[in-house]
């Protein structure tokens, strides 16, 4: 049957159809769909399906289930990699039994990520292949092979999709019987010595992951992953290549496409060129790659993010190529290295127009095929950077801490996840993000740094939130009491993993098995801990969260509030505030907290500016009446507790 | 199936603010191209940007896989710019070609840093500067007028389309791909939203 699935979707699909027996991964875009996509299509439970704590979980999770003969696959983004980065290296060097394929996605740009890291890299430092897919059936047909090519050679296997392929949709042939197709035969663990890591077994290792990969070179030179075609002109010297890889190879061939249309409008033609499409980048397939270079005076490399086919082209050229005739007539290789394309972000079909018509010395084409476009004037285009939601209650916990911290100094070390965006004005409640459970430990750093400047006035403040908790503050918060930093750290627990789309977690008890689990709380882990002062609140009982934040920073140890609320993603909204004739139209509520709902408009007779609630969005949070001085905001749910309110919240939950 | 309405590739960019249902748009335009037989490619916006950022996902349509090498609609390659929000409009303006049709929402979403937009100024420019015959600006206060709820703009705005004669389906094949894509009881209310949709286009 013909579908229209989500890149995430296909590889799913396709894991599905190579009998996988476990999926398993921690949420992080652009890769999230997989596990997710698996778990619904999983009607008897017959492959176990896990958001694993973190990525280094799941890892060896895998490898467990591959030493045992089953296939599995493990999903993360490319900074989740970093947390696998452990068990990964190792896993290569032991050798796999089942097959295990590891996708990681990438994020040219990049979009939603801390980084622009390159997992064909990775794939290189581990001594494992990566395939690299241009499309999501690509990335469908990638998924099936990158299981028999593991097995084949008892490596893991990276497929590396990009943002464009995890979240762009393609009409794909699909079984029809994805959810009842058979499981991959285990065989079951079997002792030995082999499963144990050794110096002496990972120098045998090395040796034997280096002729495997001799040998998957060999064959990538003939997979259908890569293509090597030849435009010649009867008129025109053959001596100039274009060789593209993963995402890119769709924008060259656009380009490429408009180039000749454009030429041939004005009754020409391109000039003869070879083209190479590398889906399959390490290891390189030398034997394609020489031919692409033969007889070449000059090649252009295209792919985002490092120059990975460009460094294998270039090691063939090079003084230590071992083809002789390469070497005596060699290919000036062009590409990121020598500042032919951009160093970072995303590439387009436009961006590589003039790119390409240059290097095949038709720049005059370029500039037929790169429409005008008519100018906006940018004052008309309203800056909209990503905010809290309305009702979010990160912004209530970020409210209660500042005013807590009113009049003295601290610095806030944030963390990765919908709450980096306290760093935006009007919040500004975070000073530092870098990386998944990094807020709890820098802020440890920064509280020494200032301790040794005789600084012990300064307060140091961590956010994390609920699921980072659990997938990699923990150590961190044991670091603290052990080695005596004095800091705060705030946990916003909002009961769900909420930037990737609302996933369980540890503290939920909810897993992707249907089973439900006690959920490990977030108090009794920091007092288990042995932290000096552990509280929970809820951050819309403002005036309870607000003292609870003064006595957290006046705790002279290792202080944990837990701001318990669940995020708005959970539940229907409660009803809307709204603004009374006493607003005077002061523009503190909008000042103050920055939210979506939130704006000052013109009244009826447009003369003076007046708070307005956007009803549409209001969640009916209560947040904004404790800015205004004069009473002008109305909720249908005044005189009820805060502890009514979270219970009617929590009661209106989304079906 | 016959697709010779998608032998040059028909390309859409659906814009908005992150939770407005852009997402849900795009995939009611790529399932009813695939219904009239074309092959389809997307590219959606999830993640970050969806908390209040703008937001845009492209589909492409083509008789074949062949040709559509890339799932991005480049500047002025948009055969429909089909936006949500008046300001959002024009960020995309540069993606429309000259000869595209543009279907926008008139109701704005003010961004929480600023205080004076209200999309007046950006429904003047695009009245200025598009063509009637190729414009659709749709009063979302249509749909309260009519009891229905605001998450039905999308299909409103899809109505809209195929009442210029911007989209290369008729009603029947989008309600087919609503059917697929929706809930049982979210089909109905969606149903008047295309027909309040179509009408307002045919009579502006």
């Amino acid at each position: 049957m013909r579908r229209l699935l989500m890149g995430n979707q296909a590889i799913a699909f396709a894991a599905l159809e190579a009998g996988v027996n476990v999926a398993c991964g921690y949420p992080g875009t652009p890769s999230t769909e997989i596990v997710e996509t698996i778990a619904q299509n999983n009607p008897h439970g017959q492959v176990h399906v896990e958001w694993s704590c973190n990525e280094k979980a799941a890892m060896e999770l895998a490898a467990g289930v591959s030493y045992s003969g089953g296939r599995v696959i493990v999903t993360c983004k490319q900074v989740g990699m970093n947390v696998a980065a452990d068990p990964f290296m190792c896993l290569s060097y032991v050798g796999t039994r089942g097959g295990v394929v590891v996708v990681v996605a990438d994020d040219p740009g990049p979009i939603s990520s801390q980084t622009e890291q390159d997992s064909r890299q990775f794939a290189q430092f581990a001594h494992v292949p990566v395939l690299d897919p241009a499309t999501p059936e690509e990335a469908y047909l990638m998924t099936k092979a990158a299981f028999e090519i593991s097995e084949a050679h008892h490596l893991p296997v990276i497929l590396r999709p990009t943002t464009r392929v995890d979240h762009g949709c393609a009409s794909i042939d699909v079984p029809d019987d994805i959810s009842s197709l058979p499981r991959h035969e285990m065989g079951g663990f079997a002792k030995s010595p082999d499963f144990v890591i050794f110096p002496s077994l990972s120098r045998a290792a090395h040796e034997r992951m280096a002729h495997e990969l001799e040998t998957i070179s060999q064959e990538f030179a003939s997979s259908e992953f890569n293509k090597l075609d030849e435009y010649v002109r009867d008129d025109y010297e053959l001596f100039l290549g274009i060789a593209c890889s993963g995402d890119s190879r769709g924008y060259t061939l656009e380009a490429l496409e408009r180039l000749q249309a454009a030429a041939a409008a004005q009754g020409t033609e391109l000039p003869s060129y070879r083209l190479l499409q590398v889906g399959t980048p390490y290891p390189f397939p030398e034997r394609l790659g020489r031919d692409f270079l033969l007889g070449l005076s000059d090649a252009l490399v295209i792919e985002e993010l490092e120059p990975v086919v460009e460094r294998s082209l270039l090691e063939m050229t090079g003084p230590v190529a071992a083809d002789a005739y390469i070497t005596s007539c060699p290919t000036t290789v062009h590409g990121r290295l020598d500042g032919t394309t951009p160093i970072c972000g995303e590439y387009s079909a436009d961006m590589l127009v003039p790119v390409i018509a240059e290097f095949l010395g038709v720049s005059e084409l370029a500039q037929v095929c790169l429409p005008e476009s008519v100018e906006v004037p940018g004052d008309l285009v309203p800056p909209r950077p990503a905010v809290l939601c309305a009702g979010c209650p990160h912004r209530a916990s970020f409210t209660a801490v500042k005013e807590a911290a009113r009049g003295k100094n601290v610095v806030y070390s944030g963390d990765i996840g919908c709450y980096t965006l306290g760093c935006a004005k009007p919040l500004q409640t975070t000073d530092t993000c870098l990386c998944m459970g990094a807020g709890v430990t820098v802020a440890q750093g920064l509280q020494t740094a200032a301790h040794l400047a005789g600084d012990d006035e300064t307060l140091h403040v961590g956010f994390v939130g609920d699921s980072t908790f659990f997938a990699s503050a923990m150590t961190g918060l044991a670091n603290a009491v052990y080695n005596r930093h004095r800091m705060v750290l705030c946990v916003l627990d909002n009961a769900t993993t909420a930037m990737t789309g609302s996933q369980p977690h540890p503290g939920t008890g909810v897993t992707l098995m249907g089973t439900r689990s006690k959920p490990i709380s977030i108090v009794e882990v920091a007092r288990a801990l042995g932290c000096d002062m552990v509280e929970a609140v809820d951050p819309f009982d403002h005036v309870a969260a607000v003292e609870a934040a003064k006595r957290a920073l006046s705790c002279e140890g290792v202080a944990v509030l837990v701001f318990q609320s669940p995020c708005v993603q959970l539940f229907k909204p409660l009803e809307p505030v709204s603004i009374t004739s006493d607003c005077r139209g002061c523009g503190r509520c909008v000042r103050a907290l920055g939210c979506p709902a939130l704006s000052m408009k013109k009244d009826g007779d447009g003369a003076a500016f007046r708070a307005h609630v956007d009803r549409a969005l209001c969640y009916g949070c209560d947040l904004c009446l404790e800015t205004c001085a004069f009473g002008a905001i109305e909720s249908p749910r005044a005189g009820m507790s805060p502890a009514e309110v979270d219970a009617m919240r929590r009661g209106a939950a989304r079906g | 199936m016959d697709n010779s309405r998608f032998s040059e590739p028909f390309n859409c960019l659906v814009v908005g603010v992150g939770g407005q249902g852009v997402v849900l748009a795009s995939r009611l335009v790529a399932a009813a191209c695939m219904k009239a037989g074309a092959f389809v490619r997307t590219a959606e916006t999830i993640g970050m940007s969806q908390r209040g950022g703008s937001v845009a996902s492209h589909v492409r349509a083509a008789s074949d896989d062949a040709a559509l090498p890339s799932s991005l609609i480049e500047t002025a390659g948009a055969d429909l710019v089909l936006s949500f929000e008046p300001g959002e409009a024009l960020r995309a303006y540069g993606r429309l070609k000259p000869s595209g049709a543009l279907v926008c929402a008139n109701r704005a979403v003010v961004p929480a840093s600023s205080s004076n937009y209200d999309g007046s100024a950006q429904l003047d420019w695009l009245r200025a500067t598009v063509e009637p015959q190729r414009l659709a600006i749709v009063d979302t206060s249509v749909l309260e007028q009519e009891g229905l709820s605001p998450k039905c703009l999308n299909v409103m705005l899809l109505g809209a389309a195929i009442g210029l004669g911007a989209l290369p389906f008729d009603s029947e094949a989008l309600l087919a791909a609503m059917k697929e894509l929706m809930r049982p009881n979210f089909v109905p209310m969606n149903e008047k939203a295309l027909e309040l949709g179509t009408k307002l286009a045919i009579q502006r």
